[in-house]
C-alpha cells in the first residue's frame, strides 16, 4: 500500500514538472516568445500582431503571474484557447482523444496478443527454424518505420489488391462494422513497433529464466513441464517484459501521430500536425500535457503491475 | 566479432556513399524538369523522375546524407554531452548526480516525437531544430547508460584498486573507468543514431522536418504518396532506403551489444563442473545398493569440439549411508550429480554409463518416469538458496508444489503439510514463515526450506550439491546436523558434494575424490583420510590448514576440461610423477578401495 | 608504538536516496585495534560481522564517523586529500575477488605498476619484473591480460599490485576464500614469506579460522561490529573465553576426528546491523546469556592468558 501511495505521490509530481517544463519551453527560447511564434523565415513580423498575441497569451504579465494562473487552469482542465479559431483546446482534445485511446489499445492488445505466445514458443524452441524466421521477422518490422508501414500496406491492400479501404472514419454507432474494418490497419501499423520490442525482450526474457537455478528446482522437483513453463518460466518472464512495454508506450505514442496521419484517421494528431504547422502555441501544449500525461498514467500502471508481479518490490 | 563484420560493412557503406555523394558525378537532386514529371526512365536516371522532374537515384544518395547527418551529429552531440554528465554523476555522487540524473528523467517523461513537435512549433522546422531535439531526446540514455555503468564499474575491486594506490580522479576515470564502461556506451551511441534516423524521416514525412527541397527521405516518401497511384515504385525506393539502413544499423547495434556482454561472459566461470572417472571395478557389497553409477560419462558441445568434464565415474550408494564426492572446482562432481538427477543442460549428454537406482538404470528410463522420480524417491538440495528458490512466489507454496507434483493432495491439505515439513527442518514460527518470500528469509533458513521441498515426498536418495558453501560458518554447522538428523530418521542414503574436506569427514562414511573429470580414489573415509594412497589425496589433505603443521599448497593450476594432460592427469602437477606416469593409469583395486595411481604400492 | 592504531573507530552507512527511510547501518561499532610492524593481526568473523569495513577503515579508504585511526604516529588524513593520497604508497590491499579485482581492459604488467607510475612517475620494467618474481610468477607474461591467468595466480598478481610500492601496511581482505584448497596453501604461504622478508604489518580479514592460526600473530573475533575476543591466535585457539569465539571454533569441520569439539549450534540468525540488540550483541543467540547483558555493552578486558582479552561480563563464570 505505501508503495502505491509512494508511486502515485511520484506520478503527481512528474505530471506537475512535465507542465512546468512545457510552460518554460516558451520562455526559454531567445527573443520575445510572441515575435517568436510570429516568426516566419527571416521577415520580422507585424508588431500590431506581436503586441495582440502577446496580450492574448498573457505574455505582457509578470512570468510567475502567469505560471501560477497556467497551474491554477490546468487543475481545472482549462487548456487556453486555439489561436486560430479561437476554439477552447480542451474540448477539441475530449473529442479527439478517445479515438486515438482506441487506436492505441487496438494496437497494444494485437502486439501483446501476438509477441507473448510467439516468443515464449521461440524460446522454448530457440535455435530452430521457427525462433529464425520470428526473429528475422521482428528484426524486420523493427526496422520498418511506421509510416513506412502504414504508406506500404495502403500501397498494397487498398492500392493494389483492393481488399481494404485506404483510411478514414466512421463512428461505431453509424456502422460498428466498417468501423473496425477501417480500425484494422492503422491498428495493425501501431502495433508493429510494439510487437517486435516485445517479441525480442520476452524470448530474451524466457531464455535467461530457462537457465534459472530456480527453474532447474523446480524440475528437481518433479514437476511437469508445462507447471515448470507456467509458474516458474513465463510467470518470472514476464516481469522485465512489463517495463520495457511501459517505456515503449512513449513511441507507440509518437507511431501513432503518424499512423493516423497516414489513414487519416481523425484523432489528436489532426489538430496537433495543423497546431504546429500554424504556431498554434495553445493546442500544441495542450495535446502534449494530455499525452505525456496519459504516458506518466500508462507508466505508473505498468510500475503497479510489476510491483504485483514481483513481490521484491512491494514487500521491500 | 565475426558477426559484426557484415552489418559493419553494411553501415560503413551507406555512409560511405553519402558522404561521397558530391563526387559521384549525379544530377542536381533538386533541379526541377517539369517536362520529365514521372518518367520511369531517363538516361542518366536509372530509377527516373519524382513528381516535380526531379533524379531520384540522386535524391535517394543526397537523401541519406541529410538523414545520416543530421542522426549522427545530434547522436555524438547527445553522447559526448550525456557521457560527461553521467560519468560526473556517478563518480562524484552528491548534488551532480541528483541535477544530472533527473534532467534525464524528465526528458524521458515525454513521448520522444511529440516533445519535437514541441520544440518544431517553437522554433519552426529545419535541420537544425532536428539536430537540437534529437540531442536532447538521446541525451538521457547517454546520461543513464555512463551513470550506471560507472556505479558498477565504481563498485569494482579493480577500481578500488587503483583508488587504493592514490591514483588521481582523472587517471582513475580516463584510464580505469572510461575503458571499461566504453562498450556500453558504444551500443547506446550505435542505438542514438538509428533511433534518430527513424525520428529524422518520421518529422520529414509529417513536413515538420527536414526543409524542401532539401532531399530527405521522409519528405520523398511523404511526395510519392501523392502520385502513388502512377507512380507506386518511387514510393517504394525510399522506403527501401529507408528500412534497410535501419535494419542494417539495428543489426550492428545487436552485434555490438553481443560482443560487449561477452566481455562479461568471459569472466564468469566458464564450465560449471568438471569430470570424474571411474571404471566399472565393482566389488559386490552387502545390503543392496540404493544408487549404483558405473562408467558415467557425460560430454559437452562447445565451439571447438566435445570435451568431457565427467569420465567413466562410478561409485555406490547404500541406504543410510552417506556417500561424500569430493573434488576442486572443474573436477566434475557436481556435473556427476546433475546427470543422475537428469537435469543436465540440452548442451550437456550422458554418452556412456548406467545408474541404477533400485534396480532401474535412470539413464534409460522416459523422461515422464524421470520426473516422477525427482523430487519423489530421489531429491537434490543445490548450492545456492537464494538463486534456486523462485523469487516470486512463497516459500510455502514452493513447498507445497513439491508434494503435489507427487502425490494427490489438496491444496490445504498439501499446505497444512508444508507448514509441517518447514517446521521439521527446524524453521521456528513455520505458519508465518510459509507466507514469506524467499527474499525475506536469511541465507540459512532458505537452504532450510530447499531441504524442506527435498524431503517432501520421503525420497530415499538426496542428492546435496554443496548445500553449506554459501552459508556462514555457524549456519554450515545447523544444516550439516539438520541433514545427518533427517538421515538417522528417515534413514535415506545421502550424496554429499562439496570441496571442504572437513565437511566430508564430520558427514560422510564414503568418499570418492575427483580430479579432472575421474575418480582417483575411493573408500570409506577413515581410511582415505588416514592413509590417502593416491598422491593427489594426499596432497589434497596435507593442503588443510589444520593441526601444526603448515599447509602445503599443490604446484601448479588444476587443467581445463578441454586440455587435460594425456597419461595420468595430475602427474604434472605430482612431485612423484615419473616417466611411467605419462600413460593414462587404470582404477585399481586396492583392498577395500580404487586408487588411480601406478606407484600406489611403492608410495603407500 | 604500534604501526596502524585505531581508537574506538565507528563507521555507519547512512540509507541512500531521497526516498531512503530506515536507520543506517552501523557496520563498524567502536572497535579498537593496533598492528605493530612486521606483525599479522587476524580479523575473523562471519557476513555482516564488518570485518571488511574495519579493513578499509584502516586504510583510510574509508572515513571513520566517530573515533581515530594512526598511521605511523599521525592521524589518516581525509580520503581524498594530497597526503592521503602520498600516503597511499605506504599502504596495500589485496582482494578477495581474483576475478573482479584486475582491470579486465589493462595487461597485468601495467596493472601491477600502477603504483609507481603514480607515486614514482613511471614504472621501471626492471622493477616489475621483479616483482612478478617475488610473487613466484614468469615475468615474460607481464603484457597478458587478466583472464589467460588462473584464480590463484590472479591473487599473486594483485599482491604483486599492492607491494609495488613497498608498502609498510597491508590489508589482505579474505585473500584465499575463492580459492580451491590446493591452491589456496600456496597463496597462504607466498604471503607468510612476505611478512617475514619485508616486515609487513599486515591485516588478515577471513572467516576461515584455521588459515587464520597459521598466517597470524594475534587474531581479532568480531560479532555485528564488535570485537568479542581478541589475543595470541595460540591462546585463542587453545582456550577460546567468549561463547561466540567457541561456537565458530566449534562449528568449523575438522579433518581429524581427535581435535572434533561437540558442534555448538547458535540458534536463530545474526540480528540485523542496522537494529542491533541493546548490551552484548550476541546475547539473542548466546546461551550463557543473563537479563544483566542487555543492559550494558561489555568492555574488550584483559582475562585469560597473556595478551588475550574478552568482551563479555560473565567471563569469569563460565570459563
Amino acid at each position: 500500500m505505501l508503495y502505491v501511495a509512494k508511486r502515485l505521490a511520484v506520478s503527481l509530481l512528474l505530471i506537475w514538472v512535465v507542465a512546468t517544463v512545457v510552460f518554460m519551453t516558451l520562455h526559454m527560447v531567445p527573443g520575445d516568445p510572441a515575435e517568436v511564434l510570429l516568426s516566419t523565415g527571416g521577415t520580422s513580423p507585424d508588431p500590431y500582431a506581436v503586441a495582440e498575441l502577446r496580450e492574448k497569451l498573457g505574455l505582457d504579465r509578470p512570468l510567475l503571474v502567469q505560471y501560477a494562473e497556467f497551474l491554477e487552469r490546468l487543475t481545472r482542465f482549462d487548456l487556453g484557447n486555439s489561436l486560430v479559431d479561437d476554439y477552447p483546446v480542451a474540448e477539441e482534445i475530449a473529442l479527439r482523444l478517445p479515438r486515438t485511446l482506441e487506436l492505441i489499445l487496438a494496437g497494444t492488445l494485437i502486439a501483446v496478443v501476438i509477441a507473448l505466445p510467439t516468443a515464449t514458443y521461440a524460446a522454448l524452441h530457440a535455435g530452430g527454424a521457427f525462433d529464425r524466421a520470428a526473429s528475422a521477422t521482428a528484426a524486420v518490422l523493427q526496422a520498418l518505420p511506421v509510416f513506412v508501414l502504414g504508406t506500404l500496406l495502403i500501397l498494397l491492400l487498398a492500392q493494389w489488391l483492393r481488399w481494404m479501404p485506404a483510411g478514414g472514419y466512421v463512428p461505431l454507432a453509424q456502422d460498428p462494422g466498417r468501423h473496425f474494418l477501417l480500425l484494422l490497419l492503422p491498428a495493425v501499423a501501431v502495433a508493429k513497433g510494439l510487437a517486435a520490442t516485445v517479441f525480442r525482450m520476452a524470448r530474451a526474457s524466457v531464455l535467461d529464466q530457462l537457465s534459472r537455478d530456480h527453474v532447474r528446482t523446480a524440475r528437481a522437483k518433479g514437476l511437469t513441464q508445462g507447471r515448470v513453463m507456467r509458474r516458474h518460466v513465463v510467470r518470472n518472464a514476464m516481469i522485465p517484459v512489463t517495463t520495457v512495454l511501459g517505456l515503449q508506450m512513449g513511441t507507440l505514442l509518437g507511431g501513432t501521430v503518424l499512423v493516423e496521419y497516414v489513414f487519416n484517421w481523425p484523432g489528436l494528431s489532426t489538430p496537433l500536425l495543423r497546431a504546429v504547422e500554424g504556431r498554434d502555441y495553445p493546442m500544441v501544449v495542450g495535446i502534449v500535457l494530455v499525452v505525456s500525461g496519459l504516458f506518466l498514467l500508462i507508466n505508473l500502471v505498468m510500475d503497479l503491475l510489476y510491483a504485483v508481479l514481483d513481490p521484491r518490490i512491494s514487500r521491500s | 566479432m565475426k558477426r559484426l563484420l557484415f552489418p559493419g560493412a553494411l553501415v560503413a557503406s551507406i555512409v560511405l556513399v553519402a558522404l561521397a555523394a558530391p563526387i559521384l558525378g549525379l544530377p542536381d537532386p533538386v533541379r526541377q524538369d517539369v517536362s520529365n514529371r514521372l518518367a520511369p526512365y531517363l538516361p542518366g536516371s536509372p530509377l527516373g523522375r519524382d513528381e516535380f522532374g526531379r533524379d531520384v537515384l540522386s535524391r535517394i544518395i543526397w537523401g541519406a546524407r541529410a538523414s545520416l547527418g543530421v542522426a549522427f551529429t545530434s547522436a555524438l552531440i547527445a553522447g559526448i554531452v550525456g557521457t560527461l554528465l553521467g560519468l560526473i554523476a556517478g563518480w562524484f555522487r552528491g548534488t551532480v548526480e541528483f541535477i544530472s540524473v533527473r534532467i534525464a528523467d524528465v526528458v524521458l517523461c515525454f513521448p520522444p516525437i511529440l516533445l519535437a513537435l514541441l520544440v518544431v512549433t517553437l522554433l519552426g522546422p529545419g535541420a537544425s531544430t532536428l539536430i537540437l531535439v534529437l540531442s536532447i531526446l538521446y541525451l538521457p540514455g547517454f546520461v543513464r547508460v555512463t551513470y550506471a555503468e560507472v556505479l558498477s564499474a565504481g563498485r569494482q575491486d579493480y577500481v578500488e584498486a587503483v583508488r587504493a594506490l592514490g591514483a588521481p580522479t582523472p587517471r582513475i576515470l580516463l584510464r580505469t573507468v572510461l575503458p571499461n564502461i566504453a562498450g556500453p556506451v558504444l551500443v547506446q551511441f550505435s542505438l542514438a543514431v538509428a533511433a534518430a534516423v527513424v525520428v529524422e524521416s518520421g518529422l520529414s514525412f509529417l513536413g515538420l522536418g527536414v526543409v524542401p527541397p532539401t532531399p530527405s527521405w521522409g519528405l520523398m516518401i511523404r511526395g510519392a504518396r501523392a502520385t502513388m497511384e502512377q507512380a507506386p515504385l518511387y514510393l517504394l525506393y525510399p522506403c527501401l532506403a529507408l528500412t534497410l539502413t535501419i535494419l542494417s544499423m539495428n543489426l550492428l547495434c545487436d552485434a555490438l551489444r553481443d560482443a560487449v556482454d561477452r566481455k562479461g561472459g568471459a569472466r564468469a566461470p566458464r564450465l560449471r563442473a568438471v569430470d570424474r572417472i571411474l571404471p566399472g571395478l565393482f566389488p559386490a557389497r552387502d545390503p543392496a545398493p540404493l544408487l549404483e553409477v558405473q562408467a558415467l560419462t557425460v560430454e559437452i558441445a562447445t565451439p571447438s569440439g566435445p570435451i568431457r568434464p565427467v569420465e567413466d565415474v562410478a561409485f555406490t550408494v547404500r541406504a543410510g549411508e552417506t556417500l561424500a564426492i569430493v573434488g576442486e572446482s572443474g573436477s566434475g562432481k557436481s556435473i556427476t550429480a546433475t546427470a543422475v538427477m537428469g537435469l543436465l543442460p540440452p548442451v550437456a549428454q550422458v554418452v556412456a554409463g548406467i545408474a541404477r537406482f533400485e534396480g532401474r538404470d535412470l539413464l534409460d528410463l522416459p523422461e515422464e518416469e524421470r520426473r516422477k522420480l525427482r523430487g519423489g524417491a530421489i531429491a537434490m538440495v543445490f548450492q545456492d538458496p537464494m538463486s534456486s528458490l523462485n523469487p516470486v512466489h512463497r516459500v510455502g507454496d514452493q513447498v507445497a508444489e513439491a508434494i503435489r507434483a507427487h502425490r494427490e493432495v489438496s491444496a490445504a491439505a498439501a499446505s497444512q503439510e508444508a507448514v509441517d515439513l518447514l517446521k521439521r527442518v527446524g524453521i521456528a514460527d513455520p505458519e508465518r514463515r510459509a507466507r514469506a518470500y524467499p527474499h525475506e528469509l536469511s541465507g540459512g533458513m532458505r537452504q532450510r526450506v530447499m531441504i524442506a521441498m527435498a524431503i517432501a515426498n520421503r525420497p530415499r536418495l538426496l542428492i546435496a550439491d554443496e548445500p553449506t558453501t554459501a552459508l556462514d560458518v555457524t549456519v554450515q554447522a545447523g544444516i550439516l546436523d539438520l541433514l545427518a538428523q533427517l538421515r538417522r530418521e528417515t534413514g535415506m542414503g545421502v550424496i554429499l558434494i562439496t570441496h571442504s574436506l572437513g565437511v566430508v569427514a564430520e558427514t560422510a562414511e564414503e568418499v570418492v575424490v575427483m580430479y579432472a573429470a575421474q575418480v582417483v580414489e575411493r573408500g570409506t573415509v577413515a581410511e582415505v583420510f588416514a592413509r590417502p594412497l593416491h598422491p593427489y589425496t594426499r596432497a589434497l589433505l596435507a593442503a588443510v590448514p589444520e593441526g601444526e603443521a603448515e599447509p602445503e599448497g599443490i604446484p601448479g593450476v588444476v587443467p581445463r576440461p578441454d586440455s587435460w594432460p594425456p597419461g595420468c592427469r595430475f602427474a604434472p602437477r605430482c612431485s612423484f610423477a615419473t616417466a611411467a606416469c605419462e600413460r593414462p593409469p587404470l582404477l585399481e583395486q586396492a583392498g577395500e578401495r580404487l586408487v588411480r595411481c601406478i606407484r600406489w604400492k611403492e608410495l603407500a | 608504538m604500534a604501526l596502524v592504531v585505531a581508537e574506538a573507530v565507528e563507521k555507519s552507512f547512512a540509507p541512500r536516496g531521497v526516498f531512503a527511510r530506515g536507520r543506517p547501518v552501523r557496520a563498524v561499532a567502536g572497535v579498537d585495534a593496533q598492528v605493530a610492524r612486521g606483525e599479522a593481526l587476524g580479523v575473523v568473523g562471519e557476513s555482516g560481522s564488518g570485518k571488511s569495513t574495519l579493513g578499509r577503515l584502516l586504510l583510510g579508504l574509508l572515513d571513520v564517523t566517530a573515533g581515530r585511526v594512526r598511521f605511523d604516529g599521525a592521524d589518516l588524513p581525509k580520503p581524498g586529500s594530497a597526503a592521503w593520497k602520498t600516503l597511499r604508497a605506504r599502504m596495500g590491499i589485496v582482494f578477495q575477488d581474483p576475478f573482479g579485482s584486475l582491470d579486465p581492459r589493462r595487461s597485468v604488467g601495467a596493472q601491477v605498476g600502477d603504483g609507481l607510475a603514480i607515486h614514482e612517475g613511471g614504472a621501471d620494467p626492471a622493477r616489475v619484473a621483479a616483482l612478478f618474481e617475488r610473487v613466484g610468477l614468469d615475468p615474460q607474461r607481464r603484457d597478458a591480460f587478466p583472464h589467460e591467468f588462473s584464480g590463484g595466480q590472479r591473487q599473486r598478481i594483485g599482491i604483486a599490485r599492492a607491494l609495488a610500492t613497498s608498502p609498510d601496511f597491508l590489508v589482505a581482505d579474505e585473500p584465499v576464500s575463492a580459492l580451491d584448497v590446493s591452491i589456496q596453501a600456496q597463496v597462504v604461504k607466498l604471503l607468510a614469506d612476505l611478512r617475514r622478508d619485508l616486515g609487513l604489518a599486515m591485516l588478515f580479514i577471513s572467516h576461515d579460522l584455521p588459515v587464520v592460526r597459521h598466517l597470524c600473530d594475534r587474531v581479532a573475533v568480531m560479532y555485528l561490529g564488535r570485537v568479542m575476543e581478541e589475543g595470541p591466535v595460540t591462546e585463542v585457539f587453545a582456550r577460546p573465553l567468549h561463547p561466540y569465539t567457541r561456537a565458530l571454533l566449534s562449528a568449523t569441520p575438522m579433518l581429524d576426528p581427535a581435535k572434533r569439539a561437540t558442534r555448538i549450534i547458535l540458534p536463530g540468525d545474526p540480528p540485523s546491523p542496522s537494529d542491533p540488540p541493546s548490551g552484548c550483541v550476541f546475547r539473542t543467540r548466546c546461551a550463557e546469556a543473563r537479563p544483566e547483558c542487555a543492559e550494558t555493552v561489555p568492555a574488550l578486558r584483559d582475562f585469560g592468558g597473556p595478551g588475550q582479552r574478552v568482551a563479555c561480563i560473565r567471563a569469569e563464570e563460565i570459563n
